[in-house]
């Protein structure tokens, strides 16, 4: 337990204008904004600040430890999912570094669409309220759009989008054969496709040094701080105005209060559990949408809303993988090429988004999925051996993953759970976690159609994967903007209603997150909203 | 990233508890003592060279009795053919030992010391001395029931500690050999996985490995 006699203050001498909880893509677009615009900003992060050396290609220490997430044994999430009984897990935590998320992201970048940002309007009474529209107009997220691309660095080719919008500072990455594969067929079934924005760096940006394809990029760090973290750009730049003071390893406890509910500073414990106060002007929450919920909860913040920790919206989720044999023109001989890590097709449609990509470069965790049969046990002995032959060395596979638009709804939640608490003593985040019908049906659709590109790209099988499932690492909704108390906790300006100087920044601030990848939108709606804390 | 496996550690911790976090920290002090004193020879990542072989078991989370059952159900699950090196001869058991000592899965050390002694009792009832020494054939027999959780009397998590140790085999078989398993990179050769860049900390961009990784500079 943390020593709580004697509060020390912030080392760093008086108040901050600013005080961010959370490095991420919320929290990294944050501190950028104050900090330009000229704020002495304080951004408290419950990880390590990792430097790009610290990075390295151990698939087992990066990946599947506790390098990134807390193990479920010392901080636990306990995950209801789909009417099943809450375990312990470490489902629902988004990496605990400076960067956050965005430091092992993927890195797809989509922007919403102006539809997908009126829900509420688009669905009527339909969902009693759950769904709203964003209470911010579709040009004033797209200015800060095309302001956080530039500034982080995406790579694509903005002409062929589906969208119109400005040119993305960097021309796309380089593809596999297998990407003009999948743009074949598409083509085929004439269905528009291109290639997915990525927020990796195609050439040298902005002082950092252009991707070298090394393959180990979703799921680890970039040693060259080539990967568009937050971390590798927006804090960066932050840190160059003189402005920031980063705290890594501070776990927040509290968000504090005075009496008429001004926001006026958090409680925060370092590495030895000695709890410390920072005090600020503007207090800005961007711990990611469970954690941000849980911690407004722990606070007892916002609780009259009756709309902290509901609405959660999470990627709605369904895979498959198509299964080329060797040789094969894309692939080459036996145990295939392996130069171009990267082999990518976006289709967009009604339903959502479909991405085809190569497998990332996991060998544990591709032999793992591969031996997985289910509810049944998984492959073992002589068929086990043969499947890893099969996976490894006579085919190749393309990957197919698919965003639908998830929506709000009642059976979908955060809340604190009163018996279990962490190694700090905190109650722990309780989530529930369900899909509306029209989601699931939505995501089934799109499954069936990136089937159905992989069999005409002439894969020899399409083996199912995951069905109406989850990505945990995109989260939203938990403390959503409203036009007003009714419908959320915080206005279009990030300011929750009822306690002045307290900000959510975060993906804990959408109402809707579209039916694609939304890291983009957290970003730009973190910019937009820090960007307006100067003026106040 | 995958955390299936720790996860699933934690599933069946719950049912059936198993260290302290005291008691955690302190075998995971105890080990890294040995482990430096053993890598004071370490010659450039080939881990356990010198151990688990010829000099019997290390002194990890397991004990010699469970150390050796459970070897043998990594080579069960993971058989060597003629073309594709198994889970002995990569020393995936060498890993596991040393997983089941450290944070987070040494948790699950006494559930699996638990098994172990399970499936000796099982091998006894069919008239051998311990599970290793049982035919292969029954060992498959007694492994294949314990995966569809229907071993006789038996009050442990049995589907569940059966995945534990089938995710254990496959990560000390592919994992970079500095964790112990996957020796003389047995594992990554027989999947046709060449040797990663950058495999430890702090060697930066030109700390490519000696084949020059798979990147694709331009190529």
């Amino acid at each position: 337990m943390a020593a709580t006699a004697a509060m020390a203050g912030d080392p760093a001498e008086g108040a901050f204008d600013a005080v961010v909880i959370g490095s991420g893509a919320g929290g990294g677009a944050a501190a950028f904004a104050l900090t330009r615009d000229g704020l002495r900003t304080c951004v408290l992060e419950k990880g390590p600040h990792h430097q790009d050396g610290d990075f390295f290609h151990d698939e087992l220490a990066i990946a599947r430890r506790s390098f990134f997430v807390p193990d479920p044994f010392e901080e636990p999430n306990l995950v209801a999912r789909d009417g099943a009984a809450a375990g312990p897990t470490s489902d629902g935590w988004i990496s605990c570094c400076v960067g956050g998320g965005t430091v092992h992201m993927m890195g797809w970048m989509f922007r919403m669409l102006a539809k997908e940002m009126a829900l509420g309007t688009r669905a009527g009474a339909r969902a009693g309220g759950e769904l709203i529209d964003w209470p911010v107009e579709y040009d004033e997220l797209a200015r800060a759009y095309d302001e956080i691309e530039d500034l982080v660095g995406v790579s694509g080719d903005a002409a062929t989008l589906p969208v119109a919008q400005r040119a993305l500072p960097l021309l796309p990455i380089a593809q596999h054969p297998a990407a003009g594969v999948i743009a074949e067929a598409c083509t085929r079934l004439g269905r528009a496709s291109f290639q997915p924005p990525r927020a990796i760096l195609s050439a040298a940006f902005r002082g950092r040094a252009a991707c070298h394809y090394c393959g180990f990029c979703a799921g680890y760090g970039c040693e060259t701080g080539s990967k568009s973290s937050t971390m590798a750009s927006l804090l960066r730049a932050a840190a160059a105005t003189g402005k920031l003071t980063l705290r890594p390893r501070a776990l927040v406890v509290r968000i504090e209060t005075d009496a008429s509910g001004r926001a006026t500073g958090v409680v925060w414990r370092d590495e030895r559990g000695v709890e410390r106060r920072t005090t600020g002007r503007a207090i800005v929450l961007a711990a990611g949408a469970i954690q941000s919920a849980r911690l407004l909860m722990l606070s007892g913040l916002a609780a009259d809303s009756g709309h902290v920790g509901r609405h959660l919206i999470l990627g709605a989720q369904s895979t498959s993988t198509g299964v080329f044999a060797l040789p094969h023109p894309a692939f080459g001989e036996r145990g295939g090429r392996r130069d171009f890590p990267f082999g990518e097709r976006t289709v967009r449609n009604g339903d959502g988004t479909t991405i085809f990509f190569l497998p990332t470069t996991s060998p544990i965790f591709t032999a793992e999925q591969a031996a997985k049969q289910g509810d049944d046990p998984p492959l073992w002995g002589a068929a086990l051996v043969a499947r890893l032959k099969e996976v490894f060395l006579e085919t190749r596979q393309i990957e197919c993953e698919t965003f639908a638009d998830f929506l709000p709804h009642a059976g979908c939640k955060v809340e604190l759970d009163g018996a279990t608490r962490d190694r700090h003593g905190l109650a722990v985040a309780r989530v529930t976690a369900a899909q509306h019908p029209d989601t699931r049906a939505a995501s089934d659709r799109l499954a069936a159609g990136g089937d159905e590109v992989l069999a005409s790209a002439g894969a020899n099988r399409v083996e199912p994967g995951v069905r109406g499932g989850y990505y945990w690492f995109l989260q939203a909704g938990t403390a959503r903007m409203a036009t007003s108390a009714d419908g959320g906790v915080c206005g279009a300006d990030g300011q929750v209603f009822g306690h002045p100087g307290l900000y959510i920044a975060d993906g804990a601030a959408l109402p809707s997150a579209g039916a694609a990848p939304f890291t983009l939108t957290i970003m730009a709606n973190a910019l937009r909203i820090a960007g307006r804390i100067a003026l106040t | 990233m995958d955390r299936a496996l720790v996860d699933l550690a934690a599933a069946v911790v719950r049912r059936h508890p198993g260290l302290s976090r005291r008691d955690v920290l302190e075998l995971a002090a105890f080990t890294a003592t040995l482990v430096a004193c053993r890598d004071k020879r370490r010659d450039g990542g080939e881990g356990s060279a010198s151990s688990g072989g010829t000099t019997g078991p290390p002194r990890g989370g397991l004990d010699p009795t469970a150390y050796h059952t459970l070897e043998a159900v990594t080579a069960r699950i993971l058989p060597a053919t003629t073309d594709f090196a198994g889970a002995r001869d990569a020393r995936v058991i060498t890993y596991v030992d040393r997983q089941l000592a450290v944070a987070p899965l040494a948790r699950v050390t006494p559930a699996l010391m638990a098994l172990a002694r399970a499936l000796d009792a099982q091998a006894r009832t069919r008239g051998a001395q311990a599970f290793a020494e049982l035919p292969v054939v029954e060992q498959d027999d007694v492994l294949g029931q314990l995966s569809r959780g229907t071993l006789p009397d038996l009050a442990l998590p049995q589907r569940e500690l059966f995945r534990v140790m089938h995710g254990l085999t496959l990560e000390g078989f592919l994992a970079d050999p500095v964790h112990g398993g996957n020796h003389e990179q047995r594992g990554w050769k027989a999947i046709g996985f060449p040797e990663p860049s950058l495999r430890t900390p702090g060697a930066g961009h030109d700390g490519h490995g000696p084949h020059g990784g798979h990147g694709g500079h331009g190529g």
